[in-house]
């Protein structure tokens, strides 16, 4: 922060959430466990919180899937505390190179630092991690999407398309959501993350498609059952195209990516396609937060 | 940065104002084209209208753009794309590829931003004291100048083959993501926000894509990347830096592709800081880069010989410092 900065936020007298996180941030790096948290908690708009608290449900998630596949390893170790409910499911990996381990440490390390991130400015409103069932989940996904196979940390192939179920969605959840964030640093913030995930699956879907027809088409089945699941609008794209090239980056004729709402979001991860759902699929008791219900 | 308390109602005031000139606006949109520079600047205490600043993306979008046509079709964008009074496009050629996979990530990349191009040009051509004409673009000295400051010779030639033709993408690419995040705060409207994000998903689609092709060719290749990305970082102006809301990490708003943070071993997909947030550039720090210089009261060069379109462009752009400084 430049000394001008500093200077007009002085002058501007702020007793808002920049400033309060401004200083949390930097008393409370790398800090797993929110450090002076509630202060931010009460600076953000309820809906702010709401917003966030529902993208760390999909952050928790995202890391589970990535510290057990490619460090086999869990986040309640890296943390050294109990982040909550528990994880089922998910094994190591091995990789046919270095860079696509490379690749996921990159997306793994990152996910840690969404979920250090949003717990932190969430502070004493932050989210316990809901109980997680990969297993289920993905025998789930196997079934509706007709890969009676799919089990995405039995090799390289299918943990790719697994994270690309997963992180295709959080672009299209953070996108949707940004209209709807008050705070306009948290708006920068959530931009960033949203930023990131997109650069993810950008590496991971090239990925999936340079790994030729068995993986383009599943990543076809994949796409198909969230469309399936996530209401009428088509807002999904696999990684290939009907005229079979490449389509490494799920766009509109505008080449805008989707929005999805938090509603199609959770028929989704819960793998139900109604209305009113609050549990399902990869959450056998739904989210943590207010917003759990599709 | 940011007005917490008092933005709504600056906005809204700005807002009324520029209501006031709508009739202007109405007048002068027909030919918005022709509107000198400094109109916009001497008519608008706060030009940082939302059109205003998806003009500014706009510059961004059609360098690309020609780049990408240019490179994969040898043709630029078309007629009806470009403005009634266009700048020129000096250099850039079809590429001659040799991986079929990598042509049609760059066509897929050539549409995106072709599209781009046309949604802004829809979305902002009817609001008051917008220039819609494409810039002059040089793509011939503007990369052996980078290419010289990153150690690459000096005669760097995106257009000569698939592996520079990749470089010169990851120039782009990671500098949009952070235009369109350093952006984010700047727009007010929903609809605006939403459709500036997902302009920011799609290029953060290309900019994976692109550093994992990058990665997959080799050291060698990475650290051609690696150096393009340290270029860039010397051009931005420190001034220009603020603190992400809760940084953990140095201030910088470059990730190496070699660099990664938390374990050993990473190949750096997405670029970002201690919070696995992608970087914001301000517009002033955008221009740096694009212009080729860390000189702050840089109006022009690089990519952009006669400068860019709309109000803010200026690598001190008085209002976007002020805000900036805020």
């Amino acid at each position: 922060m430049t000394e001008v900065e500093n200077d007009r936020r002085s002058f501007l007298g702020l007793g808002s959430a920049d400033a309060a996180l401004a200083t949390i941030g930097a008393v409370a790096i790398a800090a797993a466990a929110p450090v002076g948290a509630q202060a931010a908690a009460q600076s953000l708009s309820s809906s702010d919180t709401d917003i966030l608290n529902f993208a760390l449900n999909l952050e928790y998630t995202e890391t589970e899937y990535y510290l057990r596949g490619v460090l086999g390893t869990t986040a309640d170790e890296v943390f050294g505390t109990s982040l909550g409910g528990s994880v089922k499911g998910g094994r190591k990996v091995a990789f046919s190179s270095r860079v696509h381990e490379g690749l996921f440490k990159n997306i793994c390390g990152n996910e840690i630092q969404h979920v250090k991130f949003l717990r932190m400015i969430n502070g004493g409103a932050a989210i316990q991690r809901p109980r997680i069932d990969f297993d289920a989940g993905f025998a789930a996904v196997a079934q509706a999407a007709g890969l009676p196979d799919f089990d995405p940390f039995a090799n390289e192939m299918n943990f790719f398309l697994g994270a690309m179920l997963f992180e295709d969605v959080g672009v299209t959840a953070y996108k949707g959501s940004a209209r709807n964030i008050r705070n306009k640093r948290v708006l920068e913030a959530a931009a960033g993350i949203l930023a990131t995930e997109g650069y993810h699956m950008g590496a991971v879907r090239s990925v999936i498609y340079k790994m030729g027809d068995r993986a383009r088409a599943r990543s076809i089945a994949v796409s198909n059952l969230r469309d399936q699941l996530d209401g009428p609008q088509d807002l999904d794209q696999p990684v290939v195209m009907i005229d079979d090239h490449s389509n490494v980056v799920p766009a509109n004729n505008n080449g805008i990516a989707y929005s999805r709402t938090p509603q199609h979001v959770l028929n989704i991860v819960y793998g139900n396609p109604a209305q009113g759902v609050m549990a399902g699929g990869f959450f056998p008791d739904g989210f943590n937060g207010r917003i759990r219900s599709t | 940065m940011f007005f917490p308390a008092l933005e709504p109602t600056r906005r809204q005031a700005l807002r009324a104002f520029s209501a006031g000139l709508v009739g202007v606006g109405a007048t002068l949109s027909g030919c918005a084209d022709l509107i000198p520079q400094s109109v916009g600047l001497a008519l608008l205490p706060n030009p940082l209208t939302d059109p205003a600043v998806y003009n500014f993306a706009l510059n961004l979008e059609y360098l690309e753009a020609e780049y990408y046509q240019r490179g994969v079709y040898g043709r630029g964008l078309p007629s009806n794309l470009i403005g009634p009074n266009p700048g020129q496009v000096i250099g850039g050629r079809q590429v001659a590829f040799q991986t079929p996979y990598v042509r049609e990530f760059l066509a897929e990349i050539a549409e995106d931003e072709m599209n781009h191009v046309r949604f802004i040009r829809q979305t902002i051509s009817s609001s008051p004291l917008i220039e819609i004409n494409r810039p002059t673009i040089d793509l011939v000295g503007s990369f052996r100048s980078v290419g010289s400051a990153a150690g690459l010779g000096d005669n760097f030639d995106p257009f000569a083959d698939e592996a520079s033709f990749l470089l010169g993408a990851f120039l782009f690419e990671d500098v949009g993501v952070t235009a369109y995040i350093g952006g984010s705060d700047l727009i007010a409207q929903g609809d605006s926000i939403e459709a500036a994000a997902g302009i920011l998903a799609v290029e953060a689609y290309h900019g994976g894509l692109i550093r994992a092709q990058i990665a997959d060719m080799g050291p060698a290749m990475i650290a051609k990347a690696d150096a393009i990305s340290d270029t860039r970082s010397a051009l931005e102006s420190p001034n220009n830096r603020r603190q992400p809301v809760g940084v953990s990490s140095p201030l910088r708003k470059e990730q190496r592709i070699s660099e990664g943070d938390v374990f050993p071993g990473e190949v750096v997909v997405a670029p970002s800081d201690g919070f696995g947030r992608a970087f914001g550039r301000p517009p002033q720090d955008v221009l740096n880069i694009v212009f080729g210089t860390p000189d702050k009261d840089a109006r022009r060069g690089g990519f952009f010989p006669d400068g860019v379109k709309g109000v803010v462009r200026h690598a001190r752009n008085e209002t976007a410092q002020m805000r900036n400084a805020s």
